[in-house]
């Protein structure tokens, strides 16, 4: 299956009436990437942690570990050459 | 009677990796649990995106021990499919090897712990000496036992000598006469047919409503299409030869295909059911 959304407002209905497998995939895509599931019930957030910035979406590719923990310096590829 | 909560984990007593469950409890009897999964998402994803294609490779291969090769083997067939990459029939060979060597120690892993969790010890003692020879045949090959880094861009590290090969045949003769031991007593041993018959069932609806797949759907006597399987395709963009080995039920021998036969047959599967797949 492959859907499009736009990036400024993503929203995507669920598929969980259908498939109720496919839940964990839902959850993934609202918690990882930001995406409203629209019709998805309320549940525990998977996989961040409980205590994850809400508004953090750590996959999408302009997310910088900066962004959630400013202390932190990023290990460059350059390192290890 | 009142309802108790309690939390097992995340560190779990039974279970090797974190997890979380939350169970409600009437007495003794447990009537309602849920699951708290994630504790271990360690962000490979973005790690990866960091890093340089071959330190990829080392950081991919971390992702689980048992299975590193399958990893990597993964990784590299997309790498070398997006950098256009020739492989050596040999080297192609080789990660095949690995491959199966790890197939086997993982399968004797599985089984000593299933045998250790029903309360069996003396299995989980005797495959896992006998996980020894396998092991040595990954250390042969590799030089190590768990992350093999066999892998590598457009081949493999290392080559395979004529005494490794003898090392490695040797070792496989035990393995094949001790697999055998273990099949019967898998299937006659009444510790074992006590344990797992008619316990945890899986309903048949439960399994189709889930989405379950391989080897769990097929214990819930779900039949259907299901392609491609992992343990019926071995290999495939590793071996380079963009054909699928199938495991037929009816015929009950293995057949090989080709993609395009492969998606001919899915594509007449789900016309039979209705189902439109022709123009993608």
């Amino acid at each position: 299956m492959r859907v499009r959304t736009p990036r400024t407002d993503p929203h995507l209905p669920t598929i969980t009436g259908t498939f109720p497998g496919s839940e964990p995939y839902a959850r993934e895509l609202m918690d990882m990437f930001g995406i409203k599931m629209d019709g998805l019930k309320p549940g525990r957030r998977y996989p961040p942690p409980d205590d994850f910035p809400t508004d953090q979406y750590p996959p999408r590719k302009d997310w910088k570990t900066a962004d959630a923990y400013p202390d932190e310096k990023p290990a460059s590829a350059a390192e290890a050459e | 009677m009142t309802k108790m909560t309690i939390p097992p984990g995340p560190q779990h007593p039974a279970l090797k990796e974190p997890v979380n469950f939350t169970l409600v409890l009437e007495g003794e009897q447990i009537t309602g649990s849920t699951v708290n999964l994630g504790y271990n998402h360690r962000g490979v994803e973005k790690a990866a995106e960091s890093r340089t294609y071959l330190q990829d490779i080392y950081l991919i291969e971390r992702i689980c021990g048992i299975c590193s090769h399958s990893h990597t083997t993964c990784y590299m067939a997309n790498v070398e499919e997006i950098a256009k990459v020739e492989l050596p029939e040999r080297a192609k060979a080789i990660r095949t090897l690995v491959g199966e060597l790890e197939r086997v120690h993982s399968h004797l892993l599985w089984l000593g712990i299933a045998g250790y969790e029903m309360g069996y010890e003396t299995l989980f003692m005797y495959t896992w000496r006998d996980r020894e020879q396998v092991l040595d045949c990954l250390e042969f090959v590799s030089g190590n036992r768990v992350h093999y880094g066999i892998n590598t861009i457009g081949g493999v590290r290392r080559d395979i000598t004529p005494e490794q090969k003898a090392e490695i045949l040797k070792r496989l003769s035990i393995l094949e006469e001790r697999t055998k031991y273990y099949v019967k007593l898998g299937t006659e041993e009444a510790t074992v047919l006590a344990r797992t018959q008619n316990v945890g069932k899986l309903p048949h609806d439960v399994a189709i409503e889930r989405s379950a797949v391989g080897p769990t759907a097929r214990a819930s006597a779900v039949r259907r299409y299901e392609a491609p399987r992992g343990e019926d395709i071995h290999y495939l963009k590793a071996n380079g030869t963009d054909r699928a080995m199938v495991y037929d039920t009816k015929k009950s021998k293995v057949q090989v295909y080709g993609w395009d036969e492969l998606r001919k047959l899915g594509i007449e599967h789900y016309k039979k059911r209705g189902v439109d797949f022709s123009k993608l």
